[in-house]
């Protein structure tokens, strides 16, 4: 038997030259049980399709999907702790952590050495007076009292006169 | 993790709140009796208005040596208290005390505990000075902190007992 037709039709069908008419031939030979053995591998193709349009959903089909549907799935619920549900909150709160004291360390390191000693911050400070002048006089009462009392000390003291290089008078 | 967390916050939001702070407003924070002393308080930029003020071309010696001690000066506090004294003088030993690694006892009386002297050095420049003084028999304590770069020539002039009183 010649399948010449059928080869040029299957060769016809690769190229996307086929015809609706033409396919439906091809459907219908490969149907057919008596294929030769070199078309073999096209079969599935063709008759395949048929195949499948064939398959019927047996009546035990919508049971079982409505058995599976109706089955009790037990959903369980996740219990997250409090803690479990802060944690982002943590996790930002550390990184803040971690930037600022970072970030005062890499200050405090790149400050000068002067700087370092010296400290003070005074921008806290609030004037207690508004007139240099009185300003002045308390700034000279508190120098009186401390010099009053190293002088008062370093008398008496050796250790303190080393320290600030001074002389008892009259020695 | 909670624990490490929140002591890295806490230590993160105090270092820059301790940094830079002196014995006076230490112990103002520190001893919870704001009402009963009194705090004065003279700024650098104030001290430079008073050096504004002293800066004059035909001064005489004592206002030179004055001159001069305000120059090495950034600030000055005075705390007072009429009551309480003794009570107030024992927390700012102990507050001292504390903090003995950054102050060193200076000079104290012959009765060694009615008034000290305390400094904080670096570079043998005294960078904090303060004075802790009770008077008993007035129950007043005075406390004066003064900072700034207060070298050797400062000190000798203070010590020298020759500060003239305006």
């Amino acid at each position: 038997m010649d399948y010449k037709y059928i080869e040029q039709l299957v060769e016809r069908y690769w190229q996307c030259d086929t015809s609706l008419e033409e396919e439906a031939i091809l459907k219908a030979f490969f149907s057919q049980a008596n294929v030769p053995e070199h078309l073999m591998p096209y079969k599935s193709l063709f008759a395949g399709e048929k195949m499948l349009q064939e398959a019927k959903l047996d009546e035990s089909f919508d049971a079982q999907v409505l058995e599976r549907i109706q089955e009790d799935e037990t959903v369980k619920a996740k219990r997250v702790s409090i803690t479990r549900r802060l944690m982002p909150f943590y996790k930002a709160a550390a990184s803040i952590a971690i930037i600022l004291t970072l970030g005062n360390a890499a200050q405090s390191s790149f400050r000068p050495a002067e700087a370092v000693e010296n400290d003070y911050n005074y921008e806290n400070y609030k004037d207690s007076y508004d007139d240099p002048e009185m300003a002045y006089d308390q700034i000279s009462d508190a120098l009186q009292m401390v010099s009053q009392s190293l002088s008062e000390a370093s008398k008496q003291d050796s250790l303190l006169r080393e320290q600030v290089g001074n002389q008892p008078k009259g020695q | 993790m909670r624990r490490v967390l929140c002591l890295l916050c806490y230590i993160a939001c105090l270092i820059p709140s301790a940094w830079g702070q002196d014995f006076a407003t230490k112990f103002m924070e520190q001893c919870g009796e704001k009402d009963k002393m009194e705090c004065q308080t003279v700024s650098p930029k104030m001290m430079e208005k008073v050096m504004d003020i002293l800066a004059d071309p035909d001064k005489n010696e004592d206002e030179e040596v004055q001159e001069y001690l305000l120059s090495k000066l950034k600030s000055a506090r005075i705390i007072t208290a009429d009551r309480h004294a003794e009570k107030l003088f024992r927390k700012a030993e102990s507050l001292i005390e504390k903090n003995k690694n950054r102050f060193s006892p200076l000079a104290e009386d012959s009765a060694g505990d009615h008034n000290r002297i305390f400094v904080r050095r670096h570079d043998d420049v005294v960078r904090e000075l303060v004075m802790l003084q009770l008077s008993p028999g007035k129950d007043l304590l005075t406390i004066v902190d003064l900072t700034g770069e207060m070298d050797e020539k400062f000190m000798k002039l203070l010590s020298s007992g020759e500060l003239k009183d305006d």
